[in-house]
């Protein structure tokens, strides 16, 4: 620590400093000092708005890591681009540890439509936290017991059948196309502004499914309203288990929406290590499964090198999938 | 900001309406210009994105060129309205301050700035009161960062100098 | 019925839980801060808390949470009344008659109003949806694309009846505000429009352009006035409207909180909207439709209820059907999840008497925001009384931090001081503000539905007459775009003298 040039810049913002109580420890210089990561508060970037599911998943990882880590993490969330603001806030941060971020599938697909700065490798991963598969689900009065039957109908009716999807662009929407990319069928896209409007026009009977996650349909499910067809995911859903997978039917497409923590590329490894550590402990943690359970989301914590390997592969398969459809820019 | 020196005071002088009939128009014309650009992405029977704006742009036309043509009709007359006495300069050096201030948030930090513009500010509008300026300032600086640090978990900007410079 | 026994109960339950009432009566206060702060909406206020409740029972948490989503909403006609800056855009539409009514020195009145009204609306609200959900619910799942539509292209009809003097001026703001709605990711292809490359302008920044629209255009005007004004003594006057006078505003308030249930259900649909329409009907069903816009005490009611109401009816499809219909009640879904209460068609059969116990709550939080809200309005109105040599700068500084605030970003600061500068002008040249809000409220759900009913219908534009209920609007709408043309032809517009700048002549 440069204790000359902090005690200078302290009296300078003497009375600030002062009066808001921070502590010293906010102006000590912020250098590469690995060894004492971390000294100060850790700010988590949140790409989207307080109260949807990734600022929970964040909120509930930053409550329970305070266990595993000796300062606390803070929640801001920087909104704005469909996700691109705040991620590339976290690609630009400086890369001490102290401004980390809640990456999201985004990071693997905004590059490839001409809209972000970034790419997959300007983020070093440190932990995914969740993941959610796409899934086909109709309304429980539709004729279609099983995929086969809904496919089929689907085949026999190129471009009538109306699949309902979280926006142009967005996860579910690939996830729909990839769908019908394999099975041979052409569906009429409808983008809706997130899940939830998506869910109510087919709770309405406007549109004949949806491909959003069995999480943001779990309550119509369970009331009988909604019927999930097939989860396009490499296993069964938890809560879900006679549910199929699409690839059990032969149709080979698995696709997921994740979250997980990420720094900027040129983080020093050894806080990088700091942090896989807290995160895995965080993750494991009973508090922090609890909570995810309750909010309907899946854990899914992987370590560093597997989230890379996913995140790799993510990229690679969005890349094809938004040319094929025409995204890509 | 070439015409703030307009001095007809409050209503809408005949000059005004021209400015802004042109103005408005040459907005529309140019968000038209520039919708021409905007992709069809194969969407199924969609009208595309250009469609929406090309029509408002459309019709923001047609009524800038309304709002000319009754402005040329009605006879310049002198405003019949008695204006309220109103000063333009205190107005511009406002905006100005108020942009400077928003320009040197992200470097210098909420705290210092705010207090000198508040002080600033208030000297503008008449209040110099050398002990009061400062400290109506500082309490509503203090309390402000205090409400959305606390209150609203939302930390205000603490300035890049101070951050970068100490880095190693 | 049914109902009743478990309402009374819930009373009951409630009426053991003091921590509960506490925490109901805590966030309705702060929820009337959050509402009157520029920039700080209910959807903000609602998710900056929620983590803070994950450690509370259900009943604490959720009502604490009901209590900021409602004192919210109500929270920002107080500013809109007294100074013509609306907290929230739901109350830009009562600025245009709260302030009127300040400005002939019923500040008192129009504050109180405003109180009775929201609290009344909200109310009904609450009733409607413990007694009639099962029934009212299905009206969310009628509105797709195309009815959507036609209720957007109703609401920006009603741009015709908020223009004020010159209907060319205040088509020319709702059609500025139309084209700044395009700005951003394209509805349906996602492709960005007029963004310049900004990814901040991926989204259209509406509280910024609300806040720099009428905040701080109006301390920008402040600064060029004599400064001697402010020593004019404001009265504020009595606060509870006489029964002479409040007798009048009853049908009103009802017709207003009916219609503000209604929109609240539709999805998408939300506050702004309900005060708007409600505004509208007012205005249609008046037997002086002149006097609106310049300080109708109807109007305020007509708004507050409106707005207000659309809180039991964005809470009724979320809970019945667990959908949320916007940004708030989604949040309130997270809340309800995590508290073990999963919001769909099971949550009444599962945990009836909780879910009663939390509708007593709600209309505790009604009667709290009605006692906190009166007696607060005192207060409050020593805004009027501080010189404007330092109210001024405070708004500056509040509108600063205000549009900070909702994304953490000084490019929506920047954009507010430019839309700022602008709204000077409007103000200066007769352009009427609320114009604008409606456009950015209704323009973006206008096109994405239009666009969006075309891809449902295979391209046919059918949809436009075969939908009752779109018909149905769209008729609506088409009344109320030529009735107030109808009206100018008829009055042939006497010269008034109060110009929205006679603030000065006060």
């Amino acid at each position: 620590m440069n204790s000359c040039d902090s005690s200078r810049r302290i009296s300078r913002r003497s009375f600030s400093g002062l009066m808001l109580g921070l502590s010293a420890a906010m102006m000590v210089s912020t250098g590469a000092q690995a060894a004492d990561y971390p000294v100060k508060q850790i700010e988590l970037t949140v790409p989207y708005a307080a109260g949807g599911g990734t600022d929970l998943v964040a909120r509930a990882y930053a409550e329970v890591a305070k266990k595993h880590l000796p300062q606390a993490i803070g929640v801001v969330n920087k909104t704005g681009g469909a996700g691109t603001v705040g991620l590339t806030e976290i690609m630009a941060a400086r890369a001490d540890g102290y401004k980390i971020g809640m990456g999201t599938v985004e990071i693997a697909m905004l590059p490839h439509m001409g809209v972000a700065r970034f790419a997959v490798d300007d983020f070093t991963p440190i932990a995914r936290l969740n993941a959610e598969p796409g899934a086909i689900t109709v309304n429980a009065e539709a004729p279609w017991k099983t995929v086969e039957e809904f496919l089929a109908h689907a085949k026999a009716n190129p471009g009538k059948v109306r699949v309902g999807n979280s926006g142009t662009g967005a996860i579910w929407h690939i996830a729909a196309e990839a769908i019908g990319d394999k099975a041979g069928v052409k569906f009429n896209h409808i983008p809706y502004d997130g899940a939830n409007p998506a869910v109510t026009a087919l709770l309405g009977n406007h549109i004949e499914a949806v491909s959003v996650s069995p999480a943001e349909v779990v309550a119509q499910v369970a009331a009988g309203k909604l019927r999930i067809l097939a989860v396009a995911g490499d296993t069964r859903a938890k809560g879900f288990d006679q549910v199929p997978t699409l690839k059990e039917k032969g149709i080979d497409v698995s696709i997921y929406t994740w979250r997980g923590i990420v720094v900027p590329k040129r983080t020093p490894k050894a806080v990088v290590d700091v942090l896989r550590e807290a995160s895995r402990k965080t993750a494991e943690d009973q508090a922090f499964r609890d909570t995810l359970t309750k909010m309907n989301l899946t854990w899914a914590y992987v370590d560093a090198p597997a989230f890379k390997e996913a995140m790799d592969k993510d990229n690679v398969f969005f890349k094809t999938m938004m040319s094929k459809i025409g995204l890509a820019k | 900001m070439s015409h703030s020196a307009d001095a007809a005071g409050p209503g809408a002088p005949r000059s005004a309406d021209l400015i802004a009939g042109i103005l408005i128009a040459l907005v529309a014309i140019a968000a038209m210009v520039a919708s021409r650009d905007f992709p069809n992405i194969g969407l199924a029977s969609d009208v595309g994105p250009a469609r929406f704006p090309m029509i408002y742009a459309s019709a923001l036309l047609v009524l800038a060129a309304l709002l000319v043509i009754n402005a040329l009709r009605r006879a310049p007359k002198a405003d019949a309205t008695p204006a309220a006495p109103f000063h333009v300069l205190p107005v511009v050096i406002g905006v100005v301050a108020t942009g400077l201030y928003i320009f040197v948030i992200p470097f210098l930090g909420y705290l210092p700035t705010t207090v000198v513009f508040l002080v600033g500010l208030m000297s503008l509008m008449g209040m110099r009161h050398r002990v009061w300026n400062p400290v109506i300032a500082v309490g509503i600086t203090a309390f402000l960062y205090l409400v959305f640090l606390f209150g609203l978990s939302i930390p205000l900007p603490m300035g890049s100098l101070f951050e970068a410079s100490g880095a190693l | 019925m049914q109902e009743i026994d478990l309402l009374l109960q819930g009373f009951v339950n409630l009426a053991n839980d003091p921590m509960a009432l506490v925490l109901a009566v805590m966030g309705v206060t702060l929820g009337i801060i959050i509402g009157v702060l520029p920039g700080l909406t209910a959807t903000m206020g609602v998710a900056i808390l929620l983590p803070f409740t994950f450690g509370m029972d259900p009943v604490s948490g959720i009502l604490m949470i009901s209590g900021v989503f409602f004192g919210g909403i109500y929270g920002g006609s107080i500013t809109a009344i007294l100074l013509k800056i609306p907290g929230t855009p739901a109350a830009a539409a009562t600025a245009m008659d709260g302030y009127a009514l300040t400005q002939k020195g019923q500040a008192g009145i129009a504050l109180g109003t405003a109180t009775i009204s929201s609290c009344i609306g909200g109310t009904i609200s609450i009733f409607m949806l413990i007694f009639l959900a099962p029934l009212l619910a299905g009206v969310a799942l009628e509105f797709s694309a195309a009815e959507t539509f036609a209720l957007a292209v109703f609401g920006l009809s009603i741009i015709t009846s908020v223009s004020g003097e010159s209907l060319i001026k205040g088509l020319i703001a709702g059609f500025v505000g139309l084209l700044l709605s395009t700005v951003g990711l394209d509805p349906m292809a996602g492709f960005p429009r007029y963004t310049g490359g900004f990814t901040e302008l991926f989204n259209v920044p509406f509280i910024p352009v609300m806040i720099g629209l009428f905040a701080a255009s109006e301390a920008f005007k402040s600064l060029g006035q004599e400064q001697t004004r402010h020593e004019i003594k404001v009265v504020i006057g009595r606060i509870i409207p006489p029964w002479s006078v409040f007798r009048g505003l009853i049908l009103t308030i009802l017709r207003s909180s009916g219609l503000g249930v209604i929109v609240g259900i539709i999805p998408g649909a939300g506050a702004d909207i309900a005060s708007f329409v409600a505004y509208n009907e007012a205005k249609r069903f008046s037997k002086n439709p002149e006097n609106f816009g310049k300080g109708e005490l109807k109007a305020v009611a007509a708004c507050e209820s409106g707005a207000n109401s659309c809180t039991g009816g964005d809470l009724l499809p979320m809970m019945t059907l667990g959908i949320p219909g916007d940004a708030v009640t989604a949040v309130m879904l997270g809340a309800l999840t995590m508290q073990g209460l999963q919001p769909g068609p099971l949550l009444f059969k599962d945990h009836a008497p909780l879910v009663f116990t939390l509708f007593a709550g709600m209309l505790f939080c009604y009667l709290a925001l009605l006692v906190v809200g009166l007696n607060s309005l005192r207060l409050m109105s020593k805004v009027l009384e501080m010189p404007r040599s330092v109210l001024s700068p405070l708004i500056l500084a509040l509108c600063v931090v205000g549009a900070y605030a909702i994304n953490n970003s000084m490019f929506d600061v920047g954009i507010m001081l430019a839309v700022g500068i602008v709204g000077f002008f409007m103000q200066r040249w007769d352009y009427p503000p609320s114009p604008v809000v409606l456009a950015l409220i209704m323009g973006p759900m206008a096109e994405s539905s239009f666009r969006r009913a075309l891809s449902l219908s295979n391209g046919s534009y059918d949809f436009l007459y075969t939908r009752p209920i779109t018909a149905g609007l769209l008729l609506v709408a088409l009344v109320t775009l030529l009735l107030p043309v109808l009206r100018r032809r008829k009055a042939a517009v006497p010269a008034d003298p109060l110009s929205p700048q006679a603030s000065a002549a006060q």
